[in-house]
This record gives C-alpha cells, structure tokens and sequence, in this order.
C-alpha cells in the first residue's frame, strides 16, 4: 500500500483515542482506498494521480477520525449501576434496621460488616469495570480445574455428610465463569464432541449432588450450565441426545429424592407444616400479611422472623416498609435482569456476551428463588437475596456486576468481527 | 448539480439501509450503487460513509462481518438486523410524511 495511503490512515487514526479498533479502521478504510485507486487506474490514470483522487474523494482524514471516535467509546450501562447502588443501600439499611430493632445485649455488628464487605464489593467492582475481561478467557480450563479440585477437596475433607461445605456457595459463579469462556467457540463437529460436554457438566453435578448441603448450589449450577452449553450452540441431534440424558439423570434424582422419607418429609412440610419443617415460611407469611401498605418502620427488629437477615431479608424489608415497598423492590429486581439480558444482547463478542448470560442466570435464579420462598412457593433453602442480604456473598455478587459493567464498557472499543480464514 | 449537504445528512441512513436491505455489502459497494441509482446526483465525501455505518452497527441496526470475495481481499461487509429493517420501515414513512409535506407548500402556488 502506498506511502500516501498509509499516512492517510494515520491521520485518521490519530482522531481515534482507543487503539484498540485502529487496526480495523485501517483495514477498512484501506480496502475502500485499493478498490478507489484500481477504479481509477483501470481507467486509464497514472497510479500517482489515482491515489490523489481517491484520497481527495474520501476527503478530510481529521474528520473522517473525529467522527469514527464518538462512535469507538466506551459506554456505561447506568440502569445496571444504578439499580446495583439502590440493592447496597437497601442491604445495609436493612442491616441498620435489624440491629436496633436488636435493642442492646444483642448481638453487634450487622449493620458494620455489611457496610465493610459492602465497600469491599464495590471496591473489586471498580476494580474489575477497567480490566480487560478478555484476559480471563485463557484461564477458563484452569479455573475450572481448581474450582474442581478445591471444590472435591472440601467435600472429601468435612466430616460427614451432612455437614455444611464452607465455601461452596462461591463455586457456581467460578463455575459459570469457566463455562463461559469453554463454551465460547466450542467446536461441536470435533471427534467426542458431546461426550466432553456432558463430562464437563456432570462432574461438578455428582459432587454437588453426592452432598446434601450443597443441593441448592448443585441446581444453580445445572441451570446456568445448561444455558451456556445451549448458547454454543450444539447441533439438533447432539442438543437432544444431552437434554434426554439431563432429564433422565434429573428424572432419577428426584424419583430417590421422593422415596428418601426424610428428604420427602422435608419437602413436605416446608410447604405445609406451620409449627415443623414449615415455620420459617409460616413466619414469613404471617410476617408478610401483617405490614400493610405503608410497614411499619424502623423501630421493630421483629426478633421473632428466623433468618430475616438472610433468606427473608425481604420478608423485613416489606413490614418494615410496607407492601408498596415491596412491589417497588421487585419491579427494582426485575429492572435489573432485564437490563443484564439486554446487555448481553447488544455486546457483539460472543465471549463477552457469553459472561453476561452467566450472570444474569446466576441472580435469576438466587432472586427468584429467594422471592418464591419468602412467599411460601418454594421451600426455605439458604439462598439468600442478592447484594441485600447479610454475608459476604454479596461482595462477589458486586464483584461480578463490575465484570459485566467492564464487558459493556468495551463493547465500542474492541474489535468483533473475526477476520476471515 | 451538487446537493446542499444538509439535505444529504438526512438521508443517508435511509439510503444506506434501503441498499443493506437488499443484500448485504461492503462501503465501496454502498457508495458505487448510491452514485448508480440516484444518476449521479448523490456524491459525498466517501469518508463519511464510515463513521455512519460503525455508528449504525453501535445502535443495533446493521451488523458487520468480514468476507473474501473471488479477488481474494478481505472486505468488511454489512448486513441489515430485524432492528434495522424496523427502523427502516420508520423512515420510510417519515420520509413520505415530508415528502408530501413539502410538495404541499411548493405546489400550492405559493413560491414561485
């Protein structure tokens, strides 16, 4: 390419402030300039005077860059960090709230650690919003790999079986995260294609499964799994043949699970048994009828409602604040998936996008979840409501909100459409 | 006869999307057809063309992939989305709406 040309496109790129897209701008822009000046020379001009003329005719390179660079920024999704802000007020206020409705003699420090792995949270998630995501995508099979490893260790070091796992809540995130970057480009055409696929689902699902304490972490996984391992898009037949060996694994789960008496006492009882199994829900029915429209405010505590700093945070939040409250709250969560579902549509890398589908998963599942056992839907698990609940899980939850707002900072300033082979 | 370059702006994206709608192409192409079917009367300074094609695929209307074609040089070409062709279909009518507006006053006599 001529000297003339090349010194053209600098022009251009010098107005373009994220280097970055440069190198398909010049692509471009050069590609239309060799088609411009063979126009010309096929039409009987000197190669000199055809690059004069197409140059004069694409016009003014300063401008040409001025105007590429408001497109090439980066961009904030506010509807995300906004409603993301408003959930960590409403934590902590909470948390505020449920200790001095404590009175003295009570346990201290609610609304002080909330606070503190509030910032913590907030802190990663800035962090996180100016790294560039896409160094994470190497690391996919190692992460994967050590939260399998740390995960089994934890399983296989606890004491029985039916002792809490400290930790394992963290895994379904480093899961969907690994995921997300395996699954991007995933060639299904390879030899054993499906078998690796289905390998890499069911190993944390037997480990997950094998312990009752980790259930709930087990079926969060299942879902954000599938849903990534559909996004790759899998031909008809191999989509059919996984789905039919999920559904019969899942078929056979749950037929143990129903014979299990305990297990099936359990179940049962958290839907209907007020005084046993089903006293949390109960609770937090009752608690729920008796707020009225308008709650009633700070000053109880409401000892009596189990767990209303954690699983029925909403529960508390709705008598202390009233049913129109709680409305606003839900109107506030479903806002905020369904700014991450349209993010997720609009950031053109398939990595990128694929982390945000991951995302939105996760909270939809914990913030349904959440929702449906306070109203006495689903029976009473240990998922706790996002950003809002006490506990250091929120913190990783922000986490991964910067991670998303960093995707969608940079969905302008990278380049998405792959060269050709 | 060279046209305000106010009148152009307007324009353009309807241009570009009616062509897009058609078949996919890459910049030169766009241009080429644009001069073609107006008869010459649509001649910009090529360079603009590209920052309204990224700002287009920015908002969701087209999308850009890159292709050989038998000359073996890569070309960035572009296609219309369903976003797109609504949005399209928007400015359309708009366009009628002025068209018929401004034919309207002209026609009435009014100016002459």
């Amino acid at each position: 390419m001529s000297k003339q040309i090349q010194t053209y496109l600098d022009t251009v790129c010098q107005q373009v402030k994220y280097r970055e897209v440069h190198d398909e701008i010049r692509r471009e822009l050069g590609s239309h300039l060799e088609d411009a000046v063979e126009k010309y020379t096929s039409s009987g001009m000197a190669e000199a005077d055809a690059v004069n003329a197409a140059l004069t005719d694409m016009g003014d390179p300063a401008l040409v860059g001025q105007q590429l660079n408001k497109t090439h920024q980066p961009r904030t999704e506010w509807g995300l960090l906004i409603a993301t802000l408003l959930f960590v007020v409403l934590g902590c206020w909470a948390m505020y709230a449920i200790e001095v409705g404590m009175g003295s003699g009570a346990r201290p420090g609610f609304f002080i650690h909330k606070l503190l792995w509030s910032f913590a949270g907030l802190a990663a998630a800035a962090a996180l919003i100016f790294v560039d995501y896409r160094r994470l995508r190497r690391y996919s099979p190692l992460l994967y790999a050590v939260t399998l490893g740390g995960a089994a260790l934890l399983a296989a070091t606890v004491p029985s079986l039916n002792s809490s796992l400290w930790g394992i809540s963290y895994t379904p995130i480093l899961f969907a995260v690994a995921l997300a970057g395996i699954f991007t480009d995933w060639d299904w055409d390879r030899p054993h294609a499906v078998p690796k696929a289905m390998g890499l689902f069911a190993a944390p699902l037997l480990l997950y499964l094998a312990h009752p304490a980790a259930f709930m972490e087990g079926l969060e996984f299942a879902a954000v799994a599938a849903i990534l391992v559909w996004r790759s898009r899998p031909h008809r037949q191999q989509a059919a043949a996984m789905a039919g060996a999920g559904l019969t694994v899942a078929g056979i789960a749950a037929f143990r699970l129903w014979n299990t008496p305990h297990m099936r006492y359990h179940l049962i009882g958290a839907l209907t048994d007020p005084t046993g199994e089903g006293y949390m829900t109960h609770q937090s029915l009752l608690t729920l009828q008796q707020a009225g429209w308008w709650g009633h405010g700070l000053a109880e505590g409401l000892p009596a409602l189990p767990g209303r700093d954690s699983e029925l945070v909403f529960t508390f939040l709705v008598h202390s604040l009233g049913w129109v409250a709680g409305a606003a709250i839900c109107c506030l969560i479903l806002f905020f998936l369904r700014r991450l579902i349209s993010a997720s549509r609009t950031v053109r890398d398939p990595y990128g996008a694929s982390l945000i589908v991951a995302a939105a998963a996760i909270f939809a599942f914990r913030f349904a979840w959440n929702l449906l056992m306070t109203v006495g839907l689903l029976p009473i698990a240990g998922v706790d409501l996002p950003f809002i609940s006490y506990g250091k899980q929120g913190a990783v939850q922000l986490a991964l909100v910067g991670l998303v707002l960093g995707i969608f900072r940079r969905k302008e300033i990278i380049r998405t459409a792959a060269l050709p082979q | 006869m060279r046209i305000d370059k106010e009148l152009l702006k307007g324009s353009t994206v309807i241009l570009i999307l009616t062509l897009l709608d058609r078949r996919p192409m890459y910049g030169y192409e766009m241009l080429t057809e644009i001069e073609q079917a107006s008869g010459g009367v649509f001649q910009f300074k090529e360079g603009t063309l590209y920052p309204i094609l990224h700002a287009l695929e920015s908002s969701g209307y087209v999308e850009s992939y890159w292709d050989r074609t038998e000359s073996a040089r890569q070309r960035k070409y572009y296609r219309i989305t369903d976003k797109g062709r609504g949005h399209l279909t928007a400015k359309r009518r708009e366009w009628v709406t002025f068209r018929s507006a401004v034919d309207r006053v002209i026609g009435e006599g009014g100016i002459s």
